[in-house]
């Protein structure tokens, strides 16, 4: 899992965007399932902002940037639906 | 949870509570007010006790009083009731708007920036709406692209939102020195010195 920070109008990024890739061909999940996901690791519902699904291919992750670091080590994150990402 | 607030930010965003306390001290007002003649309007949310004639001082201070109480019985149901700079908000967003409204002052105050948690969409337009009412203080809603739902507001004056970054391009070196690495040519005898800060011999630099 990867994530980039997102510039705001100006100054320092307040939105970083994480990349959750995988193979969900075979095992397909939607928005809910990624949001339990990120939620499921303590995190509070104010900190994570849109998740935009892709299909076969993950999720991007709309969060704050203290929390991108936490999320992508997050263990029940990294396992999601039975697809390793 | 407004009792959780500032009882002088409260009145000066005009925010009135239905508390019970607020319901017995509206009574005996009320009680007070019958027997000295005094007119008493009573709507469903609210009980506005005046004085009909002249205004009427009390210790150097006017004695009309305007408490939020809950007009008829029943049960204590009705939402805060709010005036003035948050007039217009969902009851469910007005203590979050309140809260948004107070950092703002705030940011405006120290000439910072201050970035909210992510908000839900309506929470963010009646937050933008509280925030557009108040003098000197702009909010720029982000959420990380165009047209999203859930944003961010960075909030403080406009002037400091418009500013560009003292260096950008020191900025983005810091996010990426992850991936390169950096030297002393680059950090305080490269980019410091672009900022136009006089430093004669910048040494210990690793």
């Amino acid at each position: 899992m990867n994530f980039f920070c997102t510039e705001r109008p100006s100054g320092a990024a307040v939105v970083a965007l994480l990349q959750v890739s995988g193979n969900f061909m075979f095992d397909a999940a939607d928005h809910r399932d990624f949001l339990g996901a990120v939620l499921g690791t303590g995190i509070e519902r104010d900190r994570v902002g849109d998740i935009l699904v892709q299909g076969e291919r993950g999720a991007q992750v709309l969060a704050t940037p203290e929390m991108a670091t936490f999320l992508s080590q997050a263990r029940p994150v990294c396992m999601m639906a039975l697809v390793p990402i | 949870m407004l009792a959780s607030l500032r009882p002088a930010l409260l009145a000066r965003l005009g925010v009135r509570a239905a508390t019970p306390a607020a319901s017995s001290r509206a009574a005996a007002i009320g009680g007070r007010a019958a027997r000295r003649g005094w007119t008493t309007t009573t709507t469903t949310t609210t009980t506005t006790t005046t004085r009909g004639r002249a205004s009427h001082r009390r210790g150097g201070r006017r004695s009309t009083t305007t408490v939020a109480a809950k007009g008829g019985k029943g049960k204590d149901k009705d939402p805060p009731r709010a005036s003035g700079l948050l007039s217009g908000v969902h009851p469910d967003s007005l203590v979050a708007c309140a809260s948004i409204a107070e950092r703002a002052e705030a940011a405006s105050d120290a000439w910072s920036v201050h970035v909210t948690p992510f908000l839900d969409p309506a929470l963010a337009a009646d937050a933008l709406a509280v925030v557009g009412r108040m003098a000197d203080v702009d909010a720029r809603p982000w959420g990380g692209y165009d047209r999203a739902e859930r944003v961010r507001l960075v909030i403080g004056r406009a002037e400091v939102l418009d500013a560009p970054p003292a260096s950008e391009g020191d900025e983005r070196r810091g996010v990426g020195s992850s991936f390169a690495e950096l030297s002393g040519d680059d950090t305080a005898s490269g980019a410091f010195q672009h900022t136009n800060v006089f430093h004669p011999s910048p040494g210990f630099n690793t």
